[in-house]
């Protein structure tokens, strides 16, 4: 099966704390339209990823492209206005500041009149009803579940070209996971090429057209959902050996 | 438990030469000196600089040592001197005990003005310091029946000793003699555990709370101490200056001496002293360029404090390492020492325990009884509230409802300084040591609570406070070669490989004894030697008797040692049991890997 | 005394005031986005004033254009600032308070070499066009309508600034940075483009307060210190980043301070705020308003 060209592309990438390398030449590609699974154990190096690519972190070799201009090294905000969007992990939400203007900070960059704003935010608001209720309210009063979805429109009013998502699901109940899939699978069909790590890997991996596991701050496998599914590679990354092991072991 | 037998006693003291700072302090108070005996002109600015060395060391202990910055330290100095001048020249009291008024003075203000900063931000304090600056300039001239108004107040008498009267030559040495003493004291002070809580503190406190240290106590610590020893600096400078008059206070003379410390190295010994020399006494002798002094000092406080803001005792001992490639610490003499006790572990109750935060509960109803002495590991997928917990049990966070008691003793609400005294230590996800002191240093600060000498026997190293120390240093020894780095026990902390770092908090935890043991991720980022060493240790401490709680996303390590496990997801307990129990269950695996029902 | 002299004690107390809560509005301004207080902002205020005598007095240029003028070196300056004493010290998570030196450390340099370039006697500016210092009786009131034009202005520009803050992007996007640095860059929100904004505003809001206080106070090089911690005692009772806490704080501050005139020297008048300020401090840390911090140090 042949991928679609790349919007996203990194290629030989290492970044680190300090002089520790924490990933270490990664490659990986997200083509125009595809939703890409980045998934791995906890420190395996995932959101460290993430962060070099959007520009959180310098990147100490490597290259990244998107839409084929090279980005690496550009500051975070200015990639925010190249259509490359990061939902950072554990709800990052400007938790004093009200529901309304979490999504109107979303657009900062755009520079919009006031009634394109109003506009997105409708739309936001269609797509997640429990906001428009909250719209008046301190974000940080939301529950879990409307944090992670206010995240997420924060960063959707934009139209990014390509969304990254670091660990949505963290701390869900699984109704709430299910209703963020749902969510992606409405991402998805606009168009917007999707980067997912997720710790939740049946449903992740049933939602996305390809994965990548990282392991120790390096690729060990990338493939097809199917391909995956066929190894023990993915199982291995999470729990260290197969649980089949452990009952011997323990 | 083969490794015990042969742990490596306490290293002698070790014989090394001295350093580069040490000797350029030497050489500079020498030359000082003869400076000082060579002219009368010589002799009034050295003595001057010397008194300005004590109350820099006082400032130091305070901006320098515990990071809180002051601009007081001047208005201080004005207090201490002129209480001397009063009590002296207006009640005809003799030198020795108007210094002891003076002394007593200035630790007064120091403390009332430290007050709000024992609870608020630092910068709070820095703009009190300049109120109370400001007033007391005010105040000098208002109060003219106490402090002779412009005038000030003229003939403070020479101190006297058994009929001997100090004057000229005799009051250098003498304020070089008390220096000298502040100095040993301060030394030994910030050798001990106050200096490393203040050093801890000034880090971020987190440390310092998990090894028992209350912040607030120690803060004040250094704002009694340094107000004393400006009060006392003032005493002197009355007396060299036999007049005291308000235009010697003035707002520059505040800022002189944070300039001095910060310029000088704040935290080190030798900051003071080479402040005073570099920026006091070399500008005097050198005499140009007074009147853009003031100018020359802002720019250089700003450049120092962007780009050595170690100051210049840094620079000379980052200097030291570059020319001098590191002397490998002498290799700790293997002697039998005495076995470890064994320690009587605590039980912990966990009943109904919950914590929110805003709109998001992070723990939701959780109970565990963990009886004492066995390893209990808490596993779950990330954020499902594992270091939420160890952080309850530690107090660094208030439950929102339920209770947790260690025996029968509940410890919500109550602070981690309090709960670390009950014997409850813990070590951290990112190790957080004191980076610039050495692996030992900070294995003994773990055992903070544990020392009965006070803030007084240490600072004079008196026979209770020297035999703690050894015995101490010989059982940190003890624990560092439990974890295996008795070799690395006097090289810095933060020059420790991550892996190792980790180890030297368990250490640290161990020397406090604790009747309970929260480890939060031990195994994250070891090497699998490292692993099977964490392994073993933490079977060694099962041996023990501690109680251990642990949190750890190492499957494998939990599997093989942990005698019940809890697995929490989403701020629930989804099952707990035995390992084998506990892995088996398909409900768990699915939390792991996201399977649904 | 009579109600005559309480009055005009209490009109002068309210003005300066008003002055004091200005100073905090601007450290305010300043401490948003970056955590940092500028230890500076004083020194802002006696450049302001001292901007104006040069300008207005000395080259006797309009108020209007003199004003302008002022503000825009004063904003340089504090651009200045933020590039040199700032910046460099959030970027080293390592200095903790090191802002603390560095940013008195550039008011050390102001303050003398303001001495250095304009003496240290105090001089006269100019009132703000339409007002005089000549006194007005109004039955048991007596008043400059300098005082007046203070206090309005004083009322104004507050409530300007909480305009800003509450009801612009751009102003949201500073609390955003002040909540979450990483998380505003992932929005496309420059902290660096708004701290360095913020210090600019700040530092010429605080030469405005020195252009429009400095008829009344007379400009001198030595005002800067004491407007400093006369604004920081308005900060500490209204509570940080409180700016209408700012304004009852700097108007408490200023009726205390002439109120205790009448029978209290200069220094007992010191010694009685900062007592008030120290009492209230330890039984409210975070001002009368009771606003939490978000993070103590």
């Amino acid at each position: 099966m042949s991928r679609p060209e790349p919007i996203l592309a990194v290629d030989g990438l290492a970044v680190g704390y300090g002089v520790v390398p924490i990933v270490r030449d990664v490659a990986l590609a997200v083509g125009r339209g595809e939703a890409v699974a980045l998934l791995g154990a906890n420190g395996a190096g995932k959101s460290t990823l993430l962060k070099a690519i959007s520009g959180l972190l310098k990147p100490s070799a490597g290259r990244i492209r998107l839409a084929g201009k090279d980005i690496q090294g550009l500051a975070a905000e200015t990639l925010v206005g190249r259509g490359l969007s990061h939902v950072a992990e554990g709800r990052r939400i400007f938790r004093k500041e009200s529901v309304a203007d979490n999504i109107q900070l979303g657009m900062y960059r755009l520079g919009l009149g006031r009634a394109e704003m109003a506009r997105r935010r409708d739309e936001a608001f269609t797509l997640f009803p429990a906001l428009r209720e909250k719209a008046p309210a301190a974000a940080g009063t939301l529950s879990g579940g409307q944090q992670q979805m206010l995240a997420i429109a924060q960063a959707l009013v934009r139209r990014p070209s390509v969304l990254m998502l670091d660990e949505p699901s963290l701390g869900l109940a699984p109704i709430l996971v299910d209703e963020v899939f749902r969510v992606l699978g409405d991402i998805r069909a606009q168009g917007v090429s999707v980067l997912l790590v997720e710790q939740v890997v049946e449903q992740t991996l049933g939602f996305v057209d390809f994965a990548y596991v990282l392991a120790n701050g390096r690729i060990a496998a990338a493939g097809t959902p199917a391909e995956l599914g066929r190894t023990d590679v993915v199982r291995q990354a999470y729990l260290g050996r197969a649980p089949a092991d452990l009952e011997g072991a323990a | 438990m083969g490794m015990i037998d042969t742990i490596p006693a306490a290293p002698a003291a070790r014989l090394r030469l001295p350093t580069l700072t040490a000797t350029i302090c030497v050489v500079a108070t020498l030359i000082a000196a003869a400076f000082a005996m060579s002219n009368s002109y010589y002799l009034l600015l050295l003595t001057f600089a010397a008194i300005y060395v004590m109350a820099a060391m006082g400032l130091n202990v305070l901006s320098g040592y515990a990071g809180i910055i002051s601009i007081a330290h001047g208005a201080l100095i004005c207090v201490g001197a002129y209480a001397t001048a009063i009590a002296t020249v207006q009640y005809g009291w003799s030198f020795w005990p108007a210094a002891g008024l003076a002394a007593a003075v200035g630790m007064g203000f120091s403390g009332l003005l430290g007050l709000p900063a024992l609870r608020l931000s630092s910068w709070y304090f820095v703009l009190i310091t300049i109120a109370f600056t400001l007033a007391v300039t005010a105040m000098l001239a208002d109060l003219r029946w106490l402090t002779g108004g412009y005038g000030g107040i003229v003939g403070v008498p020479a101190p006297s000793l058994f009929g001997y009267r100090f004057s000229g030559v005799a009051v250098f040495w003498l304020v070089v003699a008390v220096s000298a003493l502040l100095w040993w004291v301060i030394a030994n002070l910030m050798n001990s555990r106050v200096g490393w809580a203040l050093h801890a503190i000034r880090e971020g406190a987190v440390t310092a709370q998990a090894s028992g240290v209350s912040p607030a106590r120690l803060r004040l610590f250094a704002f009694l101490f340094s107000g004393a020893v400006a009060g006392l600096a003032g005493a002197f400078y009355a007396v060299a200056k036999v007049v005291v008059t308000p235009e010697d206070f003035t707002f520059d003379f505040s800022i002189f001496f944070l300039f001095v410390v910060v310029l000088g190295g704040p935290a080190r010994l030798s900051g003071p002293l080479l402040g005073v020399l570099a920026f006091f006494v070399l500008p005097e002798l050198l005499g140009s360029l007074k009147e853009y002094r003031m100018i020359a000092y802002g720019v250089g406080l700003l450049a120092f404090s962007i780009f050595l803001p170690e100051g210049l005792a840094g620079a000379i001992a980052s200097l030291q390492r570059r020319l001098m490639p590191e002397r490998k610490a002498a290799a700790a003499v293997p002697t039998r020492a005495k076995p470890i006790e064994p320690i009587a572990g605590t039980p912990v109750t966990i009943d109904d325990v919950s914590k929110r935060f805003g709109g998001v509960k992070a723990l939701d109803g959780v109970a565990m009884a963990l009886p004492a002495g066995r390893i209990h590991a808490v596993v779950g997928p990330n954020g499902s509230g594992k270091t939420t917990l160890l952080n309850l049990i530690s107090g660094f966070y208030p439950a929102s409802s339920g209770s947790i008691r260690l025996g029968t003793t509940e410890i919500v609400g109550a602070a981690p300084s309090r709960i670390a005294r009950l014997s409850v230590q813990r070590t951290f996800q990112t190790p957080k040591l004191l980076g610039d002191l050495s692996v030992i240093e900070n294995t003994r600060f773990g055992g903070y609570a544990r020392e009965a000498a006070n803030g007084f026997e240490l600072a004079l190293r008196l026979p209770r406070a020297r035999r703690e120390a050894a015995d101490l240093d010989g059982e940190a020894m003890q624990w560092l070669a439990l974890v295996g780095l008795a070799d690395r026990a006097h090289d810095q902390a933060a020059l420790l490989p991550h892996g190792q770092q980790r180890l030297v908090e368990i250490a640290r935890a161990l020397i406090g004894r604790p009747q309970l043991l929260l480890l939060d991720e031990p195994a994250a980022g070891l090497s699998m030697g490292e692993l099977e060493r964490l392994a073993t240790l933490i079977a060694e401490m099962r041996k023990l008797g501690i109680t251990i709680v642990m949190v750890e996303h190492h499957i494998e390590l939990v599997a093989d040692i942990a005698d019940t496990v809890t697995v929490l997801d989403q701020g629930r307990i989804l099952a707990q049991g035995s390992a084998e129990e506990v892995f088996r269950s398909a409900e768990v695996v699915k939390a792991y890997t996201g399977g649904r029902s | 005394m009579s109600l005559e002299d309480i009055l005009a004690l209490l009109v002068s107390g309210v003005t300066m005031g008003a002055v004091y809560a200005m100073v905090a509005v601007s450290l305010n301004i300043a401490f948003k986005p970056t955590n940092v207080f500028n230890l500076a902002q004083g020194e802002f205020v006696m450049l302001g004033a001292m901007f104006a005598w040069g300008l207005m007095t000395g080259w006797s240029l309009p108020w209007l254009a003199g004003t302008a003028l002022v503000l825009v070196a004063a904003g340089a300056l504090g651009l200045l600032e933020e590039r040199l004493a700032v910046a460099p010290l959030l970027a080293n998570a390592r200095h903790h308070h090191g802002w603390i030196i560095s940013t008195l450390a550039f008011s050390i340099v102001v303050l003398h070499t303001s001495d250095r370039v304009y003496g240290t006697d105090p001089q006269a500016v100019p009132p703000v066009p339409g007002a005089s210092l000549d006194m007005v009786q109004i039955g048991a009131l007596t008043f400059s309508t300098q005082q007046v034009a203070v206090i309005v202005l004083a009322a104004l520009s507050i409530a300007a600034v909480e305009w800003f803050y509450r009801s612009t992007l751009v102003g949201k996007a500073v609390l955003a940075v002040a909540e979450d640095r990483d998380g505003a860059r992932l929005n496309g929100i420059s902290p660096l483009t708004l701290t360095m904004g913020s210090f600019a505003v700040a530092a010429a809001y605080s030469a405005f307060t020195g252009v429009i206080a400095a008829p009344l106070v007379l400009a001198s090089t030595s005002i800067g210190m004491m407007l400093l911690v006369k604004g920081f005692m308005a900060l500490a009772i209204g509570g940080v980043g409180n700016n209408w806490g700012a304004l009852a704080g700097g108007m408490l501050v200023g009726c205390v301070e002439s109120l205790s005139s009448v029978s209290a020297t200069p220094g007992y008048r010191q010694v009685l705020l900062l007592a008030v300020v120290l009492a209230l401090l330890l039984v409210r840390p975070h001002g009368l308003a009771g606003a939490r911090l978000t993070r103590e140090v």
